[in-house]
């Protein structure tokens, strides 16, 4: 896969959002995007995703015009904001009725994905009875569960642990070692260095590459 | 899209609300047929204690489809059940869409589904379970009131309830009575159904849960009070339509509601509804 953002800008009202964005992603890296709250991580984020339309410039997905020739990318995995279930179902029966809409996955890869997160597939507590972190572990597991070409990961490390946060780093470079081309918005630099291997910097609208490995 | 709209159909099946939309709404039937079941025996009573042999003209007043609750305009279940239907139909499942925008649910779905696909599934969702919470209580009161009276078939001529000539499936109702009540049921659902989807297209609108909730109870309060100024008090059989949705809900509303009446406010307001809501969740940008 292959995202091309051509001279995006995006307004919502008079106020600036992205201000003439150009970037290109490819499959099998891990991008991070860096920089204070309001700058417009989320805001690109949703733009890749498809939730939004730029005001001009194009995002294309292997060429073809995102919103116009297609409306979201073929094969997405997202967390974007604060990860959200259904408070009354466990953990393995949200992620269940998520994947019973494309029908990709069986039962037992679900839970497979819920090991991988560090989370107990038998759990019988209903959601609302994770602690933050763990809420934050299922909804990456959510993003991650239908092995998609493409995963939005807005602040990965909220409310996780060191371990956490270290096990989130290796399912980020297990995702790039098949092939998943990968964005990541976090606050938190040194997670950003160590698990990206394209860091870019956001502020005020605008798209600056920091460092590439 | 058939994934989607089971999924949806999970969702607003198997939620609390649902459960309790449904318990009220059977509560208040119960009672109706409580109160009905009492005031038979009483009246069993009083034919008993006359030595009445054989069975009067009059007591097709006591036939199950006088009492049932879509039809009786004098039990405490009929007036409160009535009123208070928009809010039931709207409780279970209307508030999702806005539920789901502001949780970040509605992003997981959509990237799955696409728009179209979630807006018609959540359509379908919304009103099965609105229509459900609505026509479910009705059926429940009609078949727990089956218990307590007789069947009778009703004479026109008895003018024992208000159904005549120019009300719908009037003619049915005089001559298969059960026939008329499974399918005022079905029509019970179909209000359900578009009021609750009234709520839906409102979440997409208004940031408040109370407002979007309480909103369709409001206008049709609304709609009663002008329609009842328009018609005057004294409407039966003297040719005027009912226009009061409120009343339309009613198998026996107190003036003609006819087919097309109904059926032209059934299909506005699920226009109205569908078309809303799909320009906003569909073809507007939300940010």
């Amino acid at each position: 896969m292959k995202i091309d953002l051509i001279n995006v800008i995006k307004t919502i009202g008079k106020a600036v959002i992205l201000d003439d964005v150009t970037l290109s992603l490819e499959s099998g890296r891990i991008y991070g995007l860096r920089g204070p709250n309001g700058s417009g991580k989320t805001m690109l984020m949703r733009l890749v995703a498809g939730l939004i339309q730029p005001s001009s410039g194009e995002v294309l997905i292997d060429g073809k015009r995102l919103g116009e020739e297609m409306d979201f990318p073929p094969s997405i995995g997202m967390l974007i904001e604060n990860p959200a279930f259904l408070p009354n179902y466990t953990g393995l029966k949200n992620l269940e009725l998520l994947a019973s809409l494309k029908n990709e996955i069986d039962s037992g890869q679900i839970r497979e994905t819920l090991t991988r997160v560090a989370l107990d597939p038998d759990d019988k507590r209903r959601v609302r009875k994770y602690s933050l972190g763990m809420k934050q572990r299922l909804g990456i597991a959510a993003a991650i569960m239908e092995k998609p070409a493409l995963i939005l990961l807005d602040e990965p490390t909220n409310a996780l642990d060191d371990r956490g946060v270290a096990r989130i780093c290796d399912i980020l470079r297990e995702e790039r070692e098949r092939g998943a081309l990968i964005v990541m918005a976090c606050h938190d630099g040194e997670f950003l260095r160590e698990c990206s291997d394209e860091v870019f910097k956001v502020q005020n609208g605008r798209v600056e590459r920091e460092s590439a490995i | 899209m058939l994934r989607c709209v089971r999924a949806e159909l999970t969702k607003a099946f198997r939620n609390r609300m649902f459960v309790i939309a449904l318990v009220i709404g059977l509560l208040i039937c119960g009672l109706d047929v409580i109160q009905t079941a009492v005031e038979f025996s009483e009246a069993a009573k009083r034919i008993l204690s006359l030595n009445v042999i054989g069975v009067s003209k009059s007591t097709g007043g006591r036939s199950l489809f006088v009492n049932w609750i879509a039809i009786t305009a004098f039990s405490f279940g009929n007036m409160v059940f009535y009123i208070v239907w928009p809010i039931l139909a709207v409780l279970p499942y209307g508030w999702s869409y806005a539920e789901e925008r502001k949780s970040g649910m509605y992003d997981q779905i959509v990237s799955r589904v696409g728009r179209k696909s979630y807006f018609v599934s959540k359509y379908v969702a919304v009103f099965v379970s609105g229509g459900a919470v609505v026509a479910l209580p009705v059926l429940a009161n009609l078949l727990a009131t089956a218990l307590v009276c007789p069947y009778y078939v009703l004479d026109v001529a008895d003018h024992i309830t208000p159904i005549t000539n120019g009300f719908f499936l009037s003619r049915l109702f005089y001559t298969a009575p059960w026939a008329f009540a499974l399918i005022w049921c079905c029509v019970e659902f179909l209000w359900g159904g578009v009021v609750s989807c009234i709520c839906l297209m409102l979440g997409t609108k208004f940031r408040h849960q109370a407002m979007a909730l309480l909103t369709p109870f409001i206008v049709l309060i609304l709609l009663e009070s002008v329609c009842s100024q328009l018609m005057g008090s004294d409407a039966l059989g003297n040719g005027y339509y009912e226009l009061s949705p409120l009343q339309l809900a009613m198998a026996a509303p107190d003036s003609a509601n006819p087919g097309w009446l109904l059926f032209s406010y059934l299909g506005f307001f699920f226009a109205l509804t569908f078309i809303g809501g799909y320009r906003e969740v569909v073809k507007r940008e939300l940010v």
